[in-house]
């Protein structure tokens, strides 16, 4: 709570248009929703109601709530504290951005050799943790899910390239 | 109440094995571990857990992921205490007196009062559960597609009436939810709809993949904002201590009971645990003699919270057992496994398959026993967990997200579905939107919109069918009167305002 007036002060993303914009999302959800059951029959057949009767009604519903939200949200006067101030804009983006690179590269090389990198360039790079820490960090702890996944769980994960190499599929 | 008496016996012999025994002590270590770090809540620890049972019997598979909870609902308290972070919503209200207590140097005594509560209402619970097991499952038979829907209904309505948050958000959690779970196959008519032309989508959107995302990496982005390592006070337990604080503990009889009986209520009646423990410490607060040092760290704010907290946990089972009706995130987590495993929750589930409905109550006993013995020997060393800068620690836990996600069915999709999650998880988290109606939609949108569908075939269309019949008609109308609740605050908060 200390970093309260610091987050007004630098901050983006004020309440009111955090919520503004999620609720206009949530709103095309819903009209993705209504056009994609608009695809199917929404009404009655001899067998009762179709497939597109429940999700098209679940769809309206959904707009018209996400735009109760607005106009609830645009009779509020001021526009709130910041959600996220600049630095925890970074630290966030910092986070996510390796994450991001790790969701790409599992199908191609598999989930260890990405894990490896992953963690390396996470805690080594990201978080300045000391190299001697970082190794035993991004070896380690692959290590143990290897173990634990092809042995113990008996779910293999896939290898990539370390596949053949081990003898494994 | 006989028969349920030896149908427990039976249980007991299904829970007692050696092997389920080992599942129940990993299962609480786990629960212990998740339930202390950020990220890995007991919704996203059962859900990263789930896909390895699926090879597994299906009762040791349920000791195993229920086992989980309780390790999480109570390692969740010790966070709460000892650093001032909850490990879990439902321990919010354990913050309240017990982090006072402990920075008065009562850590020791703040901890066993919490695990005893936990372990009190959680028997509790259990008990509850046994003796009304056979009867509600009775009562259940009773229900036709239009009682069903009513009741699906009368879940969410009351997640509306009280889960705490904005009544129009919760509305809008469960919508998203409900129309989550409509994409992929149509289970009556079996044709494929919502996809929009992507071939990953025909198998639906996974709510485990959801789960993970949004209670995992959503947890995570939060906790990255500001990556601090948490301060924990000094702690060693020492067993003369523990002993010593028992006995006070023994002291709040009157606490102990009242705060069972709202878990239990809150549990049953779906409300959840996080509901229970916040609707306990507050009727306490008004009618105990100590109502008044609340929050400054008296014991107990610290028992009401605890208490009722873990007693809707383990009550949770018989609604979601008998009904499939999941009062919590975690239990509809553990009803989805109960379908993946292919068990299917209703009363019939009782006569079918009464080893597995047995065997996890009697396995309730004994995994609640040995989660409040494990917590008490084995705080030290999961507390240091927290000590671990959060530069390494949330590497981790978000791998583990990605390799759970994956698990599910091994799909590059899946781990998009997961990062999207994730930034809906943080921002509907931000903007106070509530996440376990959201995840209970989800668990329970086919069978709501079959239910729905063939109440509409029998009643040819018409809505009245859901207030024809006196049992559909009385749960309708109470989950109408669940809806008014909110719409009563506003207008008295409106009326006091003009009055002011």
């Amino acid at each position: 709570m200390a970093d309260a007036g610091e987050g007004r002060r630098g901050g983006i993303a004020p309440r009111k248009a955090a919520e503004l914009g999620f609720a206009v999302v949530l709103a095309a959800f819903g009209a993705a929703i209504i056009v994609g059951a608009r695809e199917m029959d929404t009404g009655w057949s001899g067998s009762g109601p179709e497939a597109g009767y429940f999700p098209f009604r679940i769809g309206i519903l959904i707009v018209a709530a996400a735009l109760a939200v607005m106009a609830q949200e645009a009779f509020r006067s001021g526009c709130g504290e910041a959600l996220v101030d600049r630095a925890a804009a970074v630290n966030i983006a910092l986070f996510a951005a390796p994450l991001v690179a790790l969701v790409a590269l599992v199908p191609w090389i598999g989930v260890y050799l990405a894990a490896v990198a992953y963690l390396a360039f996470a805690v080594g790079v990201v978080g300045r943790n000391s190299w001697p820490r970082t190794l035993a960090v991004s070896l380690a702890t692959p290590g143990a899910i290897f173990a634990l996944f092809e042995f113990a769980f008996r779910t293999p994960l896939p290898k990539g390239p370390l596949g053949p190499l081990l003898g494994m599929v | 109440m006989v028969e349920n008496l030896a149908s427990l016996a039976q249980g007991f012999a299904v829970a007692l094995t050696a092997k389920h025994i080992l599942l129940m002590i990993a299962g609480v270590a786990f629960g212990l571990v998740v339930g202390v770090l950020p990220g890995l809540g007991a919704p996203n620890g059962v859900g990263l857990l789930l896909p390895l049972t699926f090879t597994m019997e299906p009762v040791s598979a349920i000791i195993l992921l229920t086992s989980m909870y309780w390790g999480a609902l109570i390692g969740g308290s010790t966070t709460s205490i000892l650093f001032n972070i909850p490990g879990e919503p439902s321990s919010v209200a354990t913050t309240f007196d017990g982090y006072p207590m402990a920075k008065a140097g009562e850590a020791t005594k703040a901890l066993t009062f919490a695990f005893l509560s936990s372990g009190f209402g959680a028997l509790f619970g259990v008990v509850v559960v046994s003796l009304l097991a056979g009867q509600v499952a009775r009562f259940a038979l009773l229900f036709s597609p239009v009682e069903y829907f009513a009741v699906f209904v009368l879940a969410f309505a009351s997640f509306i009436a009280f889960g705490g948050g904005a009544p129009l958000k919760t509305l809008l959690s469960i919508l998203v939810g409900l129309a989550l779970a409509s994409v992929g196959m149509d289970t009556i008519s079996g044709s494929v709809r919502l996809t929009f032309d992507l071939q990953d989508l025909i198998r639906g959107v996974s709510f485990l993949v959801v789960v993970i995302g949004l209670f995992g990496l959503g947890e995570l982005f939060q906790t990255m904002r500001n990556p601090v390592a948490a301060k924990p006070l000094a702690m060693r337990i020492a067993p003369r201590e523990v002993v010593a604080a028992a006995r006070q503990w023994v002291g709040y009889k009157a606490a102990l009971v009242r705060s069972a009986l709202i878990g239990c209520w809150m549990g049953i009646a779906p409300g959840g645990p996080t509901a229970a423990s916040f609707m306990s410490y507050g009727i306490g607060r008004q009618v105990s003699r100590n109502g008044a040092d609340f929050g400054k760290g008296e014991p107990e704010g610290l028992v009401s919270a605890e208490t009722a907290d873990q007693a809707a946990g383990s009550s949770a089972m018989l609604p979601m057992l008998a009904l499939g009706l999941p009062s919590s995130a975690t239990a509809a987590v553990l009803l989805g496994g109960l379908t993946i495993w292919g068990i299917t929750p209703g009363p019939t589930l009782f006569k079918e398959r009464p080893e597995f409905v047995w065997g996890l109550i009697a396995s309730m006993y004994l995994a609640n026993v040995v989660a409040v013995v494990m917590a008490l020997a084995t705080v030290p060393i999961f507390a240091r967990l927290m000590q671990i800068p959060f530069s390494i620690n949330g590497p981790i836990i978000a791998l583990v997200c990605v390799i759970g996600a994956w698990t599910v069915a091994g799909s590059p999709f899946d781990l998009w579905l997961l990062l999207l999650f994730g930034v809906v998880g943080f921002v509907m988290k931000e903007l106070d939107y509530p996440l376990a109606p959201l995840v209970l939609a989800m668990v329970l949108g086919d069978r709501t919109e079959d239910a729905f569908r063939q109440s509409m075939l029998l009643s040819g269309g018409k809505l009245s069918v859901f207030v024809s019949s006196p049992l559909a008609g009385a749960i309708t109308t109470l989950a109408l009167l669940c809806l008014l609740v909110p719409l009563a605050s506003a207008l008295r908060r409106g009326a006091r305002a003009r009055f002011a």
